[in-house]
């Protein structure tokens, strides 16, 4: 396994009474695509600003390329592409003042590179921000994530505003390319289906708390839905050992498994409940029964 | 709740106070001590005449002076139109809400203003006529900025309005062209009139601007847009190469905020210019007047200092962006150009006002003898460079922090010690309350000299400064210290004062002037990492 690009250890954060980051633990390794989970409020852009050194560590700490961020900032932020939830750009700026501008700032700047994403984009270099779209703010601030090829590209919510044909073909084949040259991306989305298509890693983020951190293959064949019939009918169905979301009443239940065949035939067997079929399932319910399987046992039971 | 105009005004101004009590609070205050400092020394001198003819003139200027600046925070804690946009209220109701309470609001200030000052002073100055006439110019403000926000016709449209206004306010204490010769005491019905068919336009203009707003139909000038594009187009910007980060953040900070501070003294010289045409007209008064805006331009230059400090994305916020907070630029060196983009907008600023202050100079010339030259100063230009500096710096590092809850402790102490002071001057006996102001200022001034080496300590042991530059700034500020206290042993100082007091405070206020060195890479750090 590589070396973490990115080490957090029991990182803990409030705004003011509200604890938002409790204790995480999260160590995101060289090369590949990382993908960040959480619903709305889970702590997933209050990480990303951490490993950014927007905010500084109230407890824990929080390692990129080995460095403290908020010590050094020069050391890492230069090796960081980052396109912010967003889309923060200077209204003020043309397209091509604002590649200029941004140019300045890193050493590894590749202008035909900046050219061709300004293309591929469709950036008209003389147009104001303040005129552009929220698709078009996207991908100028891609373009300028992008263009001074970083070891780690940073992405809040990438696909926010974007159409389907640039997030889809553009974006994830970016993405993709980054990857394949041994850099790292680390993006938080709520999109499933798009982390569930390009990402090698993911992280799930709920109350800020990692409830699920693993590679995307071991994640999707971890898990199962399993048809259950109980022997004698129950009202409600607690998440306990292997099982992590539960639905249903009576004698017939629909689980959630994390587990192989042969500890979900055990835990069936405990349960004195006949195991009617066994599937494989998405990163959408996974998700689902990781951050609202709780929610959903408490809605059977009332 | 019936969504009646009434309601709905209760509602909103319930949220305002909510949003903006301290502000409104701080405003008040704020706007109130200017007249009641300078008054008040006045009282303390035995130089307060009531009869004199002269402070007619001061009742003027202070009227203006304390409407703008309380209109202003108004203007602040109304908050812009738009964000009632969405809600399922009429274009009037909306206007109502912005205008009515906000005009209100002027109006009373204006008039509690004045009778403190009358309580307080032993005045006897008209109440009505003023608060009238700012509620009306602080309506037609709003009215105009609503139409025009987005245009750059907005200057002239506005100030042809305000100059219309200014010139009836004028005329109602005297000639228009002269120096006021009488108080507005009584307000005639043609003023009423006046005053409701003002107000009424107003209206209609605020309606008109608000129908337009709504629907994204603001009234926009293009041609100075393209005019303004095709000219950076020529100039060749499109070719801009920087040759580091440092090169390219300059040019960001003094692209979007640097020209704030000469556009302002820019915009105050002809502002004077017109002024002073309604005065006495004699070139003797415009060179005092231009003389006393070199003290002025601080006031100019606190503002230039807030507005380049600000690393918000917007003017709402003050919390660093993660636009620039993401820029691999240290901190130490950010900071250092701040303060480099600081003295160059400063350098700007000054060179307008002593290119105007010499015009005025050989206009006097020009005028022959009978007009002496007033006695030379010689340490005015350089207090007056050095103020503006600590101004413009401290206002850059308070908006710099990016945490609003300095500004709010600073106001919220002056405030507090304004009001205890007028307490004390008016309930305790004379000798006392002397020893009051002195003690305080005195004490203020060790504070601040002790704030100014906390922040060295602190940023030395962060390292965001070194020994040499600590040597060198303690060096400047003891050379400024005795400079002051030689200056201090030759200044005739009025009966009361102390000259060890003046000296605290004067040292105290002078370390300021080395105390952005230190303070700006603290609060752009705590800004930049929260």
């Amino acid at each position: 396994m590589n070396l973490p690009i990115i080490e957090i250890s029991d990182l803990k954060r409030s705004f003011g009474k509200k604890l938002v980051l409790d204790g995480v633990t999260l160590s995101i390794p060289t090369g590949g695509v990382f993908g960040l989970l959480g619903g709305n409020g889970a702590g997933k852009t209050t990480v990303l600003r951490h490993t950014l050194g927007l905010l500084a560590a109230q407890s824990g700490s929080v390692r990129v390329f080995g460095l403290d961020p908020v010590a050094d900032p020069v050391g890492t932020l230069g090796r960081i592409g980052y396109l912010s939830e967003n889309r923060e750009l200077p209204d003020w700026m043309r397209i091509h003042q604002l590649i200029s501008y941004s140019q300045a700032f890193y050493p590894n700047w590749d202008p035909d590179y900046a050219e061709s994403l300004r293309n591929l984009f469709e950036l008209d270099p003389k147009a104001f921000v303040r005129t552009l779209s929220r698709g078009q703010r996207a991908r100028a601030g891609l373009l300028v994530a992008l263009a001074h090829r970083p070891d780690l590209l940073i992405l809040d919510e990438p696909s926010s505003g974007l159409d389907p044909v640039v997030r889809r073909d553009i974006l994830g084949a970016i993405i993709r390319t980054i990857a394949d040259e041994g850099r790292t991306v680390l993006f938080s989305s709520h999109l499933l289906d798009e982390v569930e298509r390009v990402a090698d890693r993911i992280a799930i983020l709920h109350q800020g708390r990692i409830q699920l951190c693993a590679g995307m293959d071991q994640v999707l064949s971890g898990h199962r839905r399993v048809h259950l019939r109980l022997s004698s009918a129950v009202s409600h169905f607690p998440p306990t050992g292997i099982w992590i979301h539960a639905e249903g009443s009576g004698h017939d239940w629909s689980m959630v498994a994390e587990g192989d065949i042969q500890n979900i035939s055990e835990a069936a067997s405990r349960l004195q409940a006949e195991i009617l079929k066994v599937e494989p399932i998405s990163l959408d319910d996974i998700f689902v029964a990781r951050t609202a399987g709780k929610l959903l046992a408490a809605g059977v039971r009332s | 709740m019936n969504p009646s105009p009434w309601n709905v005004t209760r509602v909103l101004l319930a949220d305002m106070f909510r949003r903006s009590w301290i502000f409104l609070v701080l405003g008040f205050v704020g706007a109130l001590s200017l007249p009641l400092f300078i008054l008040g020394a006045l009282r303390a001198k035995g130089a307060l005449i009531v009869e004199d003819p002269a402070m007619i003139l001061i009742h003027f200027t202070f009227a203006q002076i304390t409407g703008m600046a309380f209109g202003a925070t108004v203007l602040h804690a109304a908050g812009a139109p738009s964000r009632l946009f969405t809600l399922p209220l009429s274009n009037p109701t909306i206007l109502f809400f912005q205008m009515v309470p906000a005009t209100l609001l002027v109006f009373g200030q204006t008039m509690v203003s004045v009778w403190i000052q009358n309580v307080l002073l032993g005045l006897d100055w008209p109440l009505l006529g003023n608060a009238l006439a700012f509620g009306m110019i602080f309506a037609t403000f709003q009215s105009f900025m609503t139409l025009f926000q987005k245009s750059t016709l907005m200057v002239p449209a506005l100030g042809g309005a305000l100059v219309l206004e200014s010139l009836w306010v004028k005329s109602r204490h005297g000639p228009i062209f002269s120096l006021p010769t009488h108080y507005w005491t009584t307000v005639t019905s043609l003023d009423c009139v006046l005053f409701a068919t003002v107000m009424a336009l107003c209206y209609a203009i605020g309606l008109k601007g608000i129908a337009r707003a709504r629907c994204g139909n603001e009234i926009q000038t293009g041609l100075l847009v393209y005019l303004s594009n095709t000219i950076s187009d020529l100039f060749g910007r499109n070719a801009m190469v920087f040759r580091n980060a440092v090169q390219a953040q300059s040019w960001f900070e003094w692209t979007l905020k640097g020209l704030t501070f000469p556009a302002i003294v820019l915009m105050v010289v002809p502002t004077t210019a017109v002024l002073w045409l309604f005065t006495d007209n004699t070139i003797n008064n415009l060179v005092d007047t231009i003389r006393v805006e070199g003290w002025m331009m601080s006031a100019a230059a606190m503002i230039g200092g807030i507005i380049l400090g600000n690393m918000g994305s917007s003017d709402a916020s003050m919390a660093m962006s993660p636009f620039l907070a993401t820029k691999p630029l240290a901190t130490v060196a950010w900071s250092r150009l701040l303060l480099a983009t600081a003295f160059r907008s400063l350098v700007w600023g000054v060179l307008i006002w002593v290119v105007v202050y010499l015009l005025t100079l050989v206009g006097r010339e020009l005028a022959g003898p009978s007009h002496p030259p007033d006695p030379f100063v010689w340490w005015h230009f350089p207090g007056q460079i050095l103020a503006a500096w600590t101004a413009m710096t401290l206002g850059l590092c308070l908006s710099l922090s990016g945490k609003l809850v300095y500004p709010k402790i600073l106001g919220g102490i002056y405030c507090g010690w304004l009001v205890t002071a007028m307490v004390v001057r008016g309930l305790t006996p004379a000798w006392f309350a002397d020893f009051f102001t002195a003690f305080t200022l005195s004490g203020c001034g060790i504070v601040l000299f002790l704030i100014t080496m906390w922040a060295w300590g602190l940023a030395l042991r962060r390292r965001m400064v070194d020994g040499r530059q600590a040597t060198l700034a303690g060096l400047a500020l003891l050379a400024l210290v005795l400079i002051a206290r030689w200056q201090l042993n030759h200044e005739a100082i009025s009966p009361g004062a102390s000259r060890i007091q003046l000296f605290l405070l004067v040292s105290g206020v002078l370390s300021l002037a080395v105390f952005p060195f230190a303070a700006a890479p603290l609060a752009l750090a705590s800004n930049r990492a929260r």
